[in-house]
């Protein structure tokens, strides 16, 4: 096996889950995030050589994922795969009350508007720093924070909001 | 560091060290700390959905079919280095023929539409054709009892199943490897209860293909042209069961 090669079966492992639970909360979509990051890493191994750097392999990426998620909605859709796809959502989760909990933290994120949820993504899902962010979403690190703090903030907000409205209605 | 800076940094990144610092000797802080980092957790865990267990498979089957086609390609460029020289004749003389056999084609053969459509797609994905990773039989089966059937065996090592949008009908997306190549098969439910339609070929320069209508659904083939379609024709429908 070639070096390259290597190279590159090392950043599927390494990365391939991380950048399909990234791609599937971007899209909200199994089938379309299981081909963002097909996409994805076929476009990385043709330009593997472009990659000096290992330890920028994540943001490298996610570059590329941003970009071609960003190219979906300029081309036309070819709309061969079914979108009802036999994959199903499930968080690995115990019992029934944290798997409700769960769907509601799951249903406000998705909710986020993208500029709060994509900073909160990059670092609860992908591990980024606010400079790594910063440098992926090509903003200044203070506009990051400042997301940041805004999508646990309203997060928080709206996860009390129906606790207690499910409360209310249980009293 | 004051009380709104000291929450801005800790909801902005509740694992700040700084921050963390200055809750030290404030037991609300402290708490706030606690409360934003289980917050995270759940976060965390809300976010952690399951990744299709093949994905790490698929994406090195891609590559490696891309590897293949390239160096396919290059070596053709190799080979055909002289025929630079007489290119502009040459692409003229090819278009032409192009136009040509394409006319006599197009009027030689009716127009299939499904059969159209199943070329269309096969190329459209094309890599699938070179995947060699076996899909158990009772794999396919689960796809295909959504339904209502089954399939008691299959004349060669299934390397992909897959529903997709067959002219918008939810069909079963299947190839197989034969002795003469991968084979193609879609199974296209129908609605048509009584009566079958006839059978149908189509080919273009690289495929040939049969539609075979079946009372439940219709069975179609595509492969490499001189494959004995009518042979793997009959070995599928003849194993297709129906509930």
């Amino acid at each position: 096996m070639t070096t390259k090669q290597k190279r590159y079966e090392s950043l599927v492992q390494v990365y391939n889950k991380e950048l399909y639970r990234f791609a599937y909360w971007l899209c909200q979509d199994p089938t379309i995030a299981e081909d963002l990051v097909q996409e994805t890493f076929l476009r990385a191994w043709r330009s593997l050589d472009a990659l000096q750097d290992d330890s920028a392999a994540k943001s490298w990426l996610l570059t590329i994922l941003r970009r071609e998620n960003a190219r979906r909605f300029e081309r036309k859709q070819f709309d061969y795969a079914d979108v009802e796809q036999d994959t199903l959502v499930d968080a690995t989760s115990a019992s029934p009350d944290s798997q409700t909990e769960q769907m509601m933290v799951q249903r406000q994120i998705s909710l986020l508007s993208p500029e709060y949820r994509e900073p909160l993504l990059l670092q609860v899902v992908m591990g980024c720093s606010g400079e790594e962010i910063a440098q992926i979403l090509e903003l200044n690190k203070n506009t990051v924070m400042t997301r940041l703090y805004r999508a646990r903030n309203q997060l928080k907000e709206a996860l009390t909001q129906v606790t207690e409205t499910a409360k209310g209605a249980s009293n | 560091m004051d009380e709104l800076e000291f929450r801005r940094r800790l909801f902005a990144d509740p694992n700040d060290k700084d921050v963390i610092a200055q809750a030290d000797t404030d037991p609300a802080k402290q708490r706030l700390v606690k409360e934003m980092q289980d917050f995270d957790a759940t976060l965390h865990s809300a976010l952690d959905i399951s990744v299709p267990d093949d994905l790490a498979q698929k994406i090195l089957a891609k590559q490696q079919a891309d590897t293949e086609t390239s160096s396919k390609q290059s070596a053709e460029v190799r080979q055909l280095a002289w025929y630079r020289r007489f290119k502009a004749p040459l692409a003229t003389a090819a278009s032409a023929l192009l136009a040509v056999s394409l006319y006599f084609a197009t009027s030689v053969q009716a127009p299939l539409h499904a059969g159209e459509h199943a070329l269309e797609h096969v190329y459209y994905e094309a890599e699938a054709l070179a995947l060699t990773d076996e899909v158990q039989l009772q794999v396919v089966n689960e796809k295909l009892a959504m339904f209502g059937g089954k399939l008691e065996s299959m004349p060669g090592k299934v390397t992909y199943a897959t529903f997709c949008n067959f002219k918008g009908q939810r069909s079963l997306h299947l190839i197989f490897q034969s002795e003469h190549g991968p084979v193609t098969v879609f199974i296209v439910p129908t609605d048509r209860n009584e009566g079958t339609g006839t059978d149908e070929q189509f080919a273009d320069g690289r495929f040939s293909g049969s539609i075979k209508p079946g009372e439940r659904a219709d069975t179609i083939l595509v492969a490499d042209l001189n494959t004995p379609l009518e042979r793997y024709e009959t070995a599928v429908t003849e194993s297709l069961r129906w509930l």
